[in-house]
């Protein structure tokens, strides 16, 4: 029987649906038993949503400025303008 | 500028067809965690936001190079990580991603026998928009993001916002996939601990 703190240092695994079959059927057992890690495991739960909103609206907040994004562009043209070739510096093959 | 879910393909076919809303997009999509990217493995904010800027323009300048055989996200966060690497090796810098800092589990939740102390709050009430303490849980939620140990926000980022798979995550930050997930599982548990201490 896993103890709470184990379960606890599980929960990511669990959410992120990382684990084998038979231990998330024993983290599954624990917290039918177990109010604290249910409540946990909800917390835990609720933490990763609002990770993932938090990016959103960094994303959203970027789009008032677009000072960076016209930089970018007028410095890419002028690149293109001067050199017309590809960045032999970066690598950019994808895996 | 496209539509906010707009797909890959659908931003590569506008950055081909030089549309800058495809750019714009993209953009919003991705540098606010570029830059946290960047600024952990350089352990500098303005060096983040000048290593974002300079894979931007790798990007703009290489698109035509993507093959698809990962996503477009990791593509850009490939260059950047190659990017920031290579400053850290210029600057002299000892290591890219300090592993040291990762920091330690909370044990004082736990009695002896692994049992919690104290049963966890209910969190039934928890919503992004919910002030507490002055502001809302997002705002608190970003404070606990920044205050990370570097590894841990840039792993958090990368799997957590950006959801690369687990191998790429690792590949870019150079750790093994065990690091890795201890690293993912103190983040969040630092940024459950801040809201729980915000809200109870």
């Amino acid at each position: 029987m896993l103890s709470c703190r184990e379960l606890s240092e599980q929960a990511d695994a669990f959410l992120d649906k990382e684990m084998p079959f038979g231990k998330r059927m024993q983290v599954r057992l624990h917290m039918m038993m177990c109010s604290g890690c249910n409540r946990f495991v909800g917390q835990m739960r609720t933490t990763r949503n609002l990770i993932t909103t938090e990016a959103k609206g960094k994303a959203a907040h970027t789009s008032d400025d677009t000072t960076d994004i016209d930089s970018i562009l007028a410095e890419f043209d002028e690149l293109k303008q001067s050199s017309g070739q590809n960045d032999p510096a970066a690598q950019t093959k994808d895996q | 500028m496209l539509d906010q879910d707009a797909s890959d393909a659908e931003i590569l076919r506008g950055l081909a067809a030089d549309d800058r809303g495809a750019f714009e997009t993209l953009y919003r999509r991705h540098n606010a965690s570029m830059v946290r990217v960047a600024s952990a493995i350089l352990r500098n904010h303005a060096s983040g936001e000048e290593v974002a800027h300079e894979t931007w323009i790798a990007v703009l300048r290489n698109v035509g190079k993507f093959e698809g055989r990962s996503s477009l996200a990791g593509w850009i966060l490939t260059i950047l990580s190659n990017r920031a690497k290579t400053r850290v090796k210029r600057d002299g810098l000892s290591v890219a991603l300090d592993m040291s800092d990762q920091g330690q589990d909370a044990d004082d939740a736990f009695d002896g026998r692994g049992n919690w102390k104290n049963l966890p709050e209910l969190w039934d009430e928890i919503t992004p928009e919910r002030v507490v303490a002055g502001r809302q849980v997002i705002d608190h939620v970003a404070e606990a993001i920044e205050a990370l140990p570097p590894a841990q926000r840039a792993v958090l980022v990368l799997r957590g916002q950006q959801e690369l798979e687990a191998q790429e995550v690792c590949e870019l930050l150079e750790i093994t996939e065990g690091n890795m997930r201890i690293l993912l599982h103190r983040a969040r548990r630092a940024v459950r601990d801040a809201i729980d201490a915000a809200t109870t």
